[in-house]
């Protein structure tokens, strides 16, 4: 399998495709419960915080992919800090992104087995990897133009969705809308809430295929933004239905939300499983993403090795790995772990790049 | 030619990777399960529960589905708790019992009042039922409304959904309860819940009593139909088709819209509900002369009245079915959110209706000429 994508040259509206590709697969299961479990009123608030900053990070690493127009965020770190920058920021980017696709197939598999497949065994459902194997084997082509398919499907569902959540709401259950007491900072779960604003970090690998890479976080902002209300609705939609009491007691609201939908005129009885099957999408486009990522993360370190071998070995890896994931429990406790990890990633790591390059760009001048 | 060879590899690969793409493992297709649409659950005399499941059995007039030419199937099994009792239905089953279809749960008015948690708590912990099922409880027995067919027939099982729901039997007297709802009320300390109860009919098998009102899990009182539509007016849930009866005149009340303000006066909450009804007249009894006006006055008291009746009733029993309190949730900081029953209690509520006779519909004119022989015969 040859890989597609010398000479590609992605569009901004590609990137954002993608981008939103990614806030698709990790916005609608843990996040509310992390948001709902952080504050006890204001939700809007912790939502809203991490937006900007996370606007912040992606300049800032759109920046770093502007050093050196044409490379990945890998080969720039290599070239910037050395065997020092694969220590410090490619291996645990590689780490984290492991660790998110181990999250996000077992996060998967277990509402698929709750909402639709219950017999199905897990060993099953979590070969969903291999079709993102195959997917991510054919290169960034492949992916971007699958993604652009994907989308076309899965976000108006989405859309929809949501809209459709808006029956049964109560506002008054929403309230208090501007007191907040600030609780959430000092609240493990409101960062790891920061965990879906990490897609920028998607697009180290995919980075080098425009021509104006420190553009990128354009297509970060809009997707960000047409996103933003189906992040909120993941949050207030069960809470102004359940009240914030109920959500906190539910492990999956925006599940158990679209389970409560009924309406005479609506021809579609089983809405959680309209909206599983439109997220699956969403998972296998990021899992390629995530796999064409670490592939090409690996292929800095260990130049020889051929493509199609690494996408099987961390296919192989990633599968197994899910298999052994204990519990629900482990997987919220997991993101709440990887939060200082992912946010070290979002904000440390590209600037620790852009820094060096400006130290060396001084020296030269100033030898 | 290796290359043709690889390629009707890789197509056979593609073929057979197809086969497992659907998920499906270990199928239980349609005509080996038994699909409950409603579940019944009462208490026995020595503290057990005794569950009743009724399955439609689709049949056609070609070939007969099953059973004695019924079409259902009743089952009721004691049990430790619903789960066990569940178990214990399975061991009599030859295909399999499929609860995702529970269309209503009717839960014995006895065990709601000593708590309904227990008996309802496994209902949303598996998934095992639909959130949007129906609850309603039942005073009295409950096997002749499993046992007997529906006089309107079995309707797929959902003769008692059709029941409540508004696109079909539903009045607004009847407050249509859904299990998210009914969980909703308990874990929100501002709010309390109103589940409608039902009892049984000779004719229909069963008929709406009232609704009852609950503390936490626990039934402790019961509006009668008519005061229940208090309760649509102020949360809003009315149903445009209800009659009201005043100066001996029928009235269909069309829209009503309720507002709540409120706000916290020496920690005391001070509740100004103002709703307005609009209505058209039905039936002007003995062809009275109308009086827009006067026929408004009428109507506003008499709610207004029942209305502070239905108040005065749930504050004493700290029991705030119209979810009041969550509009204090931005007055009351969260750490009191517990203590609100006792606030609801000596809460000021001022409740003012505003009704307007938005018709009278077409009138029927009493003119001698019309008909004077008959006129004359009154005489």
């Amino acid at each position: 399998m040859k890989s597609s994508s010398a000479q590609l040259q992605l569009s901004m509206t590609q990137y954002f495709g993608l981008q939103i590709m990614v806030f698709g697969a990790i916005s609608f299961y843990l996040y509310p419960y992390f948001v709902i479990h952080a504050t006890g009123h204001g939700f809007w608030i912790p939502i809203l915080i991490w937006m900007p900053l996370s606007l912040a990070g992606s300049w800032l690493f759109s920046r770093m992919l502007a050093l050196h127009q044409g490379e990945d965020a890998f080969s720039i770190v290599k070239r910037e800090l050395g065997w020092t920058g694969i220590v410090l920021f490619i291996l645990p980017l590689i780490w984290f992104m492991w660790r998110s696709m181990v999250v996000m197939i077992s996060a998967h598999m277990e509402i698929i087995s709750m909402a639709i497949l219950p017999t199905t065994p897990a060993w099953v459902i979590a070969g969903v990897i291999w079709i993102a194997v195959f997917l991510a084997s054919g290169g960034i082509g492949s992916i971007v133009r699958t993604g652009m398919i994907f989308l076309l499907v899965s976000f108006p569902i989405s859309l929809a969705l949501t809209l459709l959540g808006l029956s049964n709401v109560e506002f008054s259950l929403g309230k208090p809308w501007l007191h907040t007491t600030g609780d959430f900072l000092f609240n493990r779960k409101f960062y790891a809430s920061s965990c879906i604003w990490t897609g920028y970090l998607y697009m180290a690998a995919s980075g080098k295929f425009t021509k104006t890479p420190g553009k990128l976080w354009k297509p970060y902002i809009a997707a960000s933004v047409c996103f933003f209300p189906l992040i909120l609705g993941t949050v207030y939609l069960p809470v102004l239905t359940f009240g914030a009491e109920m959500s906190r007691n539910l492990t999956l609201p925006y599940i158990s939300k679209m389970d409560s939908i009924y309406h005479y005129w609506l021809v579609i009885e089983n809405l959680t499983a309209v909206f599983i099957s439109s997220a699956m999408l969403y998972v296998i486009l990021t899992l390629a993403l995530l796999l064409h990522m670490i592939v090409a993360a690996l292929r800095v370190i260990f130049r020889g090795w051929n493509d199609r071998w690494l996408y099987v070995i961390v296919g192989a890896a990633t599968y197994a790995s899910t298999l052994y994931v204990p519990s629900w429990d482990w997987i919220e406790k997991a993101v709440e772990w990887d939060s200082p990890f992912h946010l070290y990633l979002m904000y440390l790591f590209p600037l620790a790049v852009i820094v060096k390059s400006l130290f060396s760009e001084r020296k030269k001048s100033h030898p | 030619m290796k290359t043709r060879l690889h390629r009707m590899l890789l197509l056979g690969c593609l073929v057979v990777l197809t086969l497992p793409l659907s998920g499906c493992w270990d199928v239980k297709d349609i005509d080996n399960r038994l699909l409950v649409t409603i579940l019944g659950i009462e208490q026995t005399s020595d503290e057990k529960v005794r569950i009743w499941v009724r399955i439609p059995l689709p049949q056609s007039k070609e070939s007969a589905g099953g059973g004695q030419g019924k079409e259902f199937l009743t089952i009721n099994q004691i049990g430790d708790t619903v789960v066990d009792a569940l178990d214990s239905v399975r061991m009599k089953l030859s295909k399999s019992l499929d609860l995702s279809q529970i269309r209503t749960i009717f839960l014995d008015q006895r065990l709601a009042r000593k708590g309904f948690l227990p008996h309802l708590e496994f209902s949303i912990r598996d998934r095992m039922l639909p959130l949007d099922t129906l609850v309603a409880l039942i005073s009295g027995d409950m096997e002749m409304m499993f046992d007997k067919p529906y006089p309107t027939g079995e309707l797929s099982g959902i003769n008692t959904k059709l029941f409540f729901e508004p696109y079909a039997g539903g009045t607004a007297q009847k407050n249509l309860t859904n299990l998210w709802e009914v969980f909703r009320r308990y874990f929100n300390p501002l709010e309390e819940n109103l589940v409608p109860v039902l009892t049984q009919d000779p004719v229909t098998l069963f008929k709406l009593q009232g609704s009852g009102y609950f503390r936490g899990d626990r039934m402790i009182g019961m509006l009668s139909p008519e005061e229940t539509l208090i309760y649509e007016i102020v949360t809003n849930k009315m149903v445009p088709f209800e009659i009201e009866t005043a100066q001996k005149m029928n009235v269909k009340i069309l829209k009503s819209k309720a507002h709540v303000h409120a706000e916290v006066k020496g920690n005391k909450p001070v509740i100004r509900i103002r709703a307005k009804l609009t209505m058209t007249l039905m039936d002007s009894a003995s062809g009275e002369r109308i009086d827009p006006l006067s026929l408004q006055g009428s109507i506003n008291r008499l709610l207004e009245e029942r209305a502070t009746r239905v108040f005065e009733r749930t504050q004493k029993e700290q029991s705030d079915i119209f979810q009041l309190g969550n509009h204090f949730r931005s007055l009351l900081p969260a750490s009191k959110y517990d203590q609100w029953p006792e606030l609801y209690r000596s809460a000021s509520i001022d409740f003012k209706l505003e009704s307007r006779l938005e018709n009278t519909g077409l009138q029927i004119m009493r003119i001698p000429s019309i008909n004077p022989s008959t006129e004359e015969n009154k005489r």
